[in-house]
């Protein structure tokens, strides 16, 4: 692959180069999965997705797996895709390695605020930066915090309320908060990435905090 | 092996399900008895080295000599050479 040609349309909005850091994705689901393909499309080099899925039916709607998938482990399933898509390797591991992560860009994209917990607690003292995004039916949330700043956005988990099964996931809402986050990943990458929190209603069309 | 030895992980990391393609660099190392394998002829512990390490996609972990190996290649010098090598030599 000829880097230079691969990604002359986006020099100046980022070169591969500035991209050339850590990135670790917790879950390969509905944001994960999104956030991996379009940061490798993006030129980012050094990408491990964590996750112990397999891909499952519903799954095929809103993430970015084939019908032919179902079964597959999802971190390898993404694995091929991205590959055949942009022709990079991504590191895939299980979801206990996120216990061993010591530095980089960590994304989070699990849906669990008790998990969420957890690995605040477990990357306060280490040298991350984390950008969360979270998804609820027709609305997303995205923080970009240093792991020292990020406990604070932890809801205890009785204040979360849970959406319905029904009305959980879709796939525009998955592409656009991986979008979102690629660009957030590009502000890390040029070092222009302040601390913040942004909230998105597709009802509304509106930045809505 | 040394530590600052640049290594590559040369087997899938059972537990955690890493896969082979792992550059990184040992940072410290030990030696730690085996309590499940003794030497039965002389009676005695047998030993292995582990090395800590670093990989560069900012994980790190323990890991026994056999899993890895000294990486010589010029050209690998990080995972993002190593993406580059594998795809240009698959098959």
């Amino acid at each position: 692959m000829d880097a230079k040609e691969r990604f002359k349309r986006q020099i100046d909005i980022i070169k591969t180069e500035e991209l050339d850091f850590p990135i670790h994705i917790l879950g390969a689901g509905g944001i994960g999965s999104w956030t991996a393909m379009t940061l490798a499309m993006m030129g980012c080099q050094n990408i491990t997705v964590y996750d112990d899925d397999e891909v499952e039916d519903h799954n095929v709607a809103s993430q970015l797996y084939k019908e032919k998938q179902l079964g597959k482990n999802k971190v390898h399933a993404l694995a091929d895709n991205v590959k055949e898509q942009s022709g990079l390797d991504i590191v895939t591991a299980t979801k206990d390695a996120e216990n061993n992560i010591i530095t980089g860009l960590v994304i989070i994209t699990i849906d669990s605020m008790e998990s969420r917990a957890r690995l605040a607690e477990l990357y306060k003292d280490k040298d991350v930066y984390i950008i969360d995004g979270r998804m609820g039916g027709l609305q997303l949330e995205i923080y970009c915090y240093s792991a020292k700043e990020y406990p604070k956005t932890i809801v205890p988990q009785g204040e979360v309320t849970p959406e319905a099964c029904t009305a959980r996931s879709i796939c525009f809402n998955c592409a656009v908060i991986g979008g979102l986050i690629a660009n957030y990943v590009r502000m890390f990458g040029k070092k222009e990435l302040k601390d913040q929190e942004i909230t998105f209603g597709f009802n509304e069309m509106l930045l809505v905090k | 092996m040394d530590i600052e030895d640049r290594v590559k992980l040369i087997k899938m990391n059972e537990h955690y399900g890493i896969n082979e393609r792992m550059i990184g660099t040992i940072i410290d190392s030990w030696e730690e008895e085996d309590e499940d394998n003794w030497d039965d002829v002389n009676d005695c512990p047998y030993y292995y080295w582990t090395y800590r390490v670093v990989w560069d996609n900012g994980i790190s972990d323990d890991y026994n000599e056999d899993m890895l190996v000294i990486y010589e290649k010029p050209d690998f010098e990080t995972t993002k050479d190593a993406n580059k090598y594998y795809k240009e030599n698959a098959n």
